[in-house]
């Protein structure tokens, strides 16, 4: 029962684990494009979950760090967002889809 | 009904923005108290401050263990009760879980999006619980207000939101896939729910404040809470000052190109035909 | 004695006579169909005068200087590069030059000149393109063989060794669109396989019992040679047998002689260059090269000196009954070889190089005679090769062709041996030598029989030969050929000439041993020249030298011989003039039809080629059949190709499943594979720790398991048994993975704990300590 009621860090480290994989789940299983976008954000968010909770495992100051490294991975994941539904707009305004299998143009 | 719990989370949430503390089995340890210590060097007031860019590491800023004047850092209040915060994990590590699942197993975009923000506010609160004010708050502002709008615009102005879920994986590879995942979410849940950290006593406290940078020779530099917008700040516009930069160049970047790659390819034609003589 | 050797072009001189030949083969063979006739045969025929030429220098200076000074066998030596050297095997591109390559080359390079001069006449009506691929062989031939003459070790000497057989496969069938002729090609390549097989088979032999090929190094190795080597018989006769079979193949010797007659197909100028003055001699004179390893086994020399005296006998009653002219000679030749071998078998080894020099000059004039008398049957109308060369269609051609005529009818005294012609003297040492030897551990009175062989043999040879003749120059014309045949132009009468004119001179090198005549300076020539590169004694026991092979002679027993030789040799010319002196006698028929199956056996060769068909060449195309149907239908093309294509299909089958373009199939397998890695790792072994005894100490050795947290794992050690961690030396604790500890420091338990460096899990490892025999 420890497990259950005295939370520590690791607690936060599975629950980013999850958050993560689900994240794969949701790009593996998936086919519409949106969706797998939705996925990549679940992966970065479980991604900056883990460095806060190092930063503050750690507990000093130059931890901090990590939170800037989560900003800029905000600012990056913000920029994938963007670039990513651009591409999902430009394919579905070619395709009238946006289901990741049916985009086989470059495939052979 | 999501909306209900979004709006009892983020009131959840930032009701606990006192910061939590981890319950752990180890005894509280007094700290080991001097107080007679000499100031370290490193944060004499008189000294005259470096250039918060050249000269990082010691002499720029930064919060010695015990420095005169600074407030203790103390065992968190709520340790007692571990039990009522081991609650509020758990009410957000479900309501983020769920959510997630909510984007990967739902038909409708709408509700994925809906879930997305809900994992989002899950996540701020965990944020929150790791004493990272501000990146709970920026978590909110960017993820769930922002980004999650951009998506439902998106959305929206695709109006296709039925979608046929079945994975083009095959129905071998999800099996294979789900099994895998679920075996890295076991092993990997077993290694790290045993991390402990470094220095139990450190990690057990509620995190100590962070001094800035001293802005005139007369004074020390100021004090403030670790994870708040002002220690980040001088985090970030100090050593993390050229990755900021660059994040504002990509990010520049990426909305020129988004720009360029959704917009109707008929315009070009247009606009380059009309440059032409 | 080292005498510094004249180089050219940064190459020893010596390794230019190969040089020159393999140069104007190099051109002739690439640019030639772009040249002119005149252009092709002047860089031809000049390639093969300038290695005359430098031989000739290097042969009457140096050489002549080294002689004098005493050191003729040693001779100089050229190491063009070391060619490859793996361990002890140390193979060299060497050249050298003693007094019995020096024999070698000047006939080579002399007597090939000739004949490249001949066939400039001869091969006039080829096309450019034929004409140079003709002069192009010819010269790769004569490198080939310089190399094999001038080789300073056996594996240069194979080289030379294949690459005259090569020449004389592309010669044969020179005239290749004519299936007889490829097939007579194909059929020498083929036997001399054979021979070339046993060949290597006593190289390995030798260089696996004396770990050297060099001829040099090869002569210091008497002992060796003599030594017991499988069940008492000597290293020397199972070598030299091998090799003998070698040069069976290349000389035409007894089981092997078939394809010399069909060799006949090629180009007459090639019959004499290659089938019957230079190629075919390898074998006599690869066998008085290694003349030390053949004097060290009588075994050996008997099987030389049998084969040999057998292949004179039966090739000379073979070529009794032949018409064609080229197909005589070609007998002939395997005749003469048959007598060499057994100068060679008989230690004689001055008689064999003697009788091989004379026979290149009397048989190559001959050739060039008889190909002179086709190349007049050919003017006179007679346009295949068959009707050309039979005799039967001849008759008359002395006053047609009165240049061809004489020095036909010289070397025809010569090959008959007819005082005082070449084979006169060479013959009768060969018969003389036979007669008188008598080594140790040979049958008595077996030389004498050897002797008797060869007799009957000279005699048949007088006869077919003189045969020949009467048939082709003598009587009158029994064609209309015949009749309108005409002398053939001066290319090809001067070097009938010049050899016309060696093959009567050239036996003067090497007068008989009378001992109580001494006539200064060309007595004894050739003997004394050749004496420091042959063995003159023969091994027995540890290396010392042994009884000479020669028995006693008297000059009574010599002169008597001659006189029989002489005497032999007349008798069987009388005969032919008898039978064929005014035409085919017309009682011929009926003695033919007396003599019944004696007289077939002659025409059809023994039936040889017969019963090779049924022994070897049936059953072998049966078993080709079979390893046709089994090895190459069944295992290569179903199980090997289509089952390498079966399996790749099936790969390709599963693996398009996965390589099927979808990125997200690619993230399964991803994902599958990370899931591997931790499965691996969680199949790691558990943490352990291993003790041995290490003098007075016992040395623990911590194993902690595999990766990262085996790699970081905390140790913590117990030794003194108290079951709590140790401090040690210097105040920490005990963590190093491998530790040292006394005997006596040691407690009856030892703990080890380990701690995975993520989850910090403490894992306790105890063992008892038990020092005794089977510890690990």
């Amino acid at each position: 029962m420890s497990l259950v009621f005295h939370i520590g860090y690791g607690h936060f480290l599975v629950l980013a684990a999850v958050l993560f994989l689900i994240g794969v789940g949701g790009v593996l299983l998936r086919r519409n494009a949106l969706i797998i976008l939705m996925s990549v954000e679940l992966m970065l968010n479980a991604a900056n979950m883990t460095l806060v909770t190092f930063s503050r495992m750690w507990g000093n100051t130059s931890a901090l760090s990590a939170h800037t490294f989560a900003l800029i991975v905000i600012g990056v994941a913000a920029a994938e967002a963007a670039v990513g539904l651009a591409i999902v707009v430009a394919v579905f305004r070619g395709r009238r889809s946006v289901e990741v299998d049916k985009l086989t143009t470059l495939r052979h | 009904m999501i909306r209900v719990l979004v709006i009892a989370t983020l009131i959840a949430a930032f009701a606990g923005s006192g910061g939590v503390a981890l319950a752990q089995p180890a005894p509280p340890r007094p700290m080991p108290r001097q107080p007679n210590m000499p100031v370290p060097a490193q944060v004499q007031p008189k000294r005259v401050p470096a250039p918060p860019f050249a000269q990082p590491g010691p002499a720029r800023a930064g919060v010695t263990e015990h420095p005169a004047g600074v407030s203790d850092p103390h065992y968190d209040k709520l340790e007692s009760d571990g039990q009522g915060m081991a609650l509020v994990f758990w009410l957000f590590a479900l309501i983020t879980v769920g959510g997630a699942l909510f984007v990967i197993t739902r038909r409708n975009l709408i509700a994925a999006v809906m879930g997305m923000v809900g994992a989002f506010v899950g996540i701020a609160a965990v944020y929150m619980m790791l004493y990272a004010s501000f990146l709970a708050v920026l978590q909110m502002l960017v993820y769930a207000g922002a980004i999650m709008v951009l998506f439902v615009f998106v959305i929206m102005i695709l109006n296709r939101p039925e979608d046929e879920p079945v994975a083009p994986s095959g129905r071998a590879g999800g099996v294979l896939g789900g099994i895998a995942i679920i075996y890295l979410v076991a092993r990997l849940g077993m290694v790290l729910v045993h991390v402990t950290p470094p220095d139990e006593h450190l990690a057990n406290q509620a995190p100590a404040q962070v001094q800035l940078a001293p802005t005139s020779a007369d004074e020390p530099g100021e004090l403030v809470a670790w994870g708040s917008v002002k220690a980040v700040g001088n985090d970030l516009f100090g050593p993390g000052l050229f990755p900021f930069e660059a994040i504002s160049i990509l990010l520049l970047v990426a909305v020129v190109g988004a720009i360029a790659i959704a917009r109707p390819l008929k315009e070009v034609d247009a606009e380059t035909g009309g440059d032409g003589p | 004695m080292e005498t510094e050797l004249p180089t050219l072009l940064g190459l020893p001189l010596l390794a230019w006579i190969p040089l020159f030949p393999l140069l104007g083969a190099l051109i002739n063979l690439t640019l030639g169909s772009r040249l002119s006739k005149t252009s092709i045969h002047t860089i031809a025929v000049a390639s093969v005068v300038a290695a005359c030429g430098i031989s000739g220098y290097l042969v009457f200076g140096p050489l002549w200087e080294q002689f004098r000074a005493g050191s003729g066998g040693t001779g100089l030596e050229a190491n063009v590069y070391t060619w490859l050297q793996v361990g002890s095997f140390k193979a060299e591109l060497a050249f050298r030059l003693d007094t019995l390559s020096a024999v070698m080359i000047l006939i080579v390079t002399f007597v090939g000149s000739w004949i490249h001069i001949y066939s400039t006449g001869y091969m006039h009506d080829e096309d450019n393109k034929g004409y140079a691929r003709y002069f192009g062989y010819l010269n790769l031939f004569m490198g080939a063989m310089l190399i094999l003459v001038l080789a300073a070790n056996l594996p240069v000497m194979f080289i030379g060794w294949e690459g005259v057989g090569l020449c004389s496969f592309l010669l044969i069938g020179f005239w290749y669109e004519n299936d007889t002729y490829a097939y007579a090609g194909r059929k020498a390549f083929v036997v001399n396989r054979i021979g070339d097989f046993c060949f290597l088979l006593g190289m390995f032999l030798l260089f696996w019992a004396t770990k050297t090929l060099d001829f040099a190094d090869l002569k210091t190795h008497g002992a060796d040679f003599a030594a017991p080597f499988w069940g008492g018989e000597r290293l020397a006769a199972a070598a030299g047998i091998l090799l003998f079979i070698g040069a069976c193949g290349k000389s035409a010797q007894l089981p092997l002689f078939v394809w010399l007659p069909d060799a006949m197909a090629g180009p007459t100028p090639v019959s004499a260059l290659i089938h019957a003055a230079t190629m075919v001699t390898a074998g006599v004179y690869m066998v008085c090269r290694l003349s030390f390893l053949y004097a060290a086994s009588t075994t050996a020399l008997i099987v030389v000196a049998t084969v040999g005296a057998l292949t004179a006998l039966l090739a000379a009653f073979m070529a009794i009954a032949q018409n064609d002219l080229k197909k005589v000679l070609a007998y002939s030749t395997v005749s003469q070889l048959g007598f060499m071998f057994v100068a060679a078998g008989t230690g004689n080894w001055v008689a064999a190089i003697f009788h091989l020099g004379a026979h290149a000059f009397f048989k190559a004039c001959l050739f060039l005679g008889a190909g002179s008398v086709m190349h007049g049957m050919h003017h006179g109308g007679a346009h295949d090769t068959v009707t050309q060369g039979d005799i039967t269609k001849m008759g008359g051609l002395r006053k047609l062709m009165p240049y061809t005529h004489l020095t036909f009818a010289i070397s025809c005294l010569a090959i008959a041996g007819i005082f005082p012609f070449s084979g006169f003297f060479s013959k009768d040492e060969i018969l003389s030598g036979a007669f008188n030897v008598a080594p140790p551990g040979w049958p008595p009175l077996y030389g004498k029989l050897l002797w008797g062989v060869l007799l009957i043999a000279a005699f048949g040879t007088a006869f077919y030969m003189w045969r020949l003749y009467f048939m082709v120059f003598g009587s009158t014309a029994r064609s209309d050929y015949a009749k309108k045949a005409h002398e053939s132009p001066a290319s090809m009468t001067v070097p009938l000439f010049v050899l016309a004119f060696f093959a009567t001179f050239v036996g003067f090198l090497g007068l008989p041993h009378l001992a109580g005549v001494h006539l200064p300076g060309a007595f004894h020539a050739l003997a004394s020249w050749l004496e420091p590169s042959v063995a003159p004694d023969f091994f027995m026991g540890q290396g010392t030298p042994g009884l000479p092979i020669h028995g006693e002679v008297h000059d009574v027993a010599t002169l008597l011989l001659m006189g029989g030789a002489l005497m032999i040799g007349g008798i069987g010319i009388a005969i032919a003039w008898m039978f064929y002196g005014r035409g085919p006698s017309p009682s011929l028929p009926r003695i033919a039809n007396e003599l019944g199956v004696v007289y077939e056996a002659s025409k059809h060769k023994l039936w040889f080629d017969e019963i090779y068909d049924a022994l070897i060449v049936r059953p072998f195309k049966v078993v080709a059949r079979g390893l046709y149907e089994i090895a190459d239908r069944f295992i290569i093309d179903t199980v090997a190709v289509n089952g390498a294509a079966f399996v790749v299909g099936l790969f390709g089958r599963l693996s398009r499943w996965i390589q099927n373009g979808q990125v997200q199939r690619y993230l399964v397998g991803l994902v599958i594979g990370a899931a591997a890695v931790f499965l691996v790792t969680d199949c790691r072994h558990k943490a352990d720790f291993d003790y041995h005894q290490v003098g007075d100490m016992i040395e623990f050795d911590a194993k902690p398991g595999a990766g990262l947290a085996g790699n970081r794992a905390k140790l913590e050690w117990d030794f003194d048994g108290d079951g709590k961690p140790d401090i040690g030396p210097n105040g920490q604790p005990e963590s190093a993975p491998v530790v040292k500890k006394r005997l006596g420091d040691v407690g009856a338990t030892v703990t080890l704990w380990v701690e995975d460096p993520i989850s910090h899990d403490r894992t306790r490892i105890t063992k008892d300590i038990v020092l005794g025999e089977g510890q690990p």
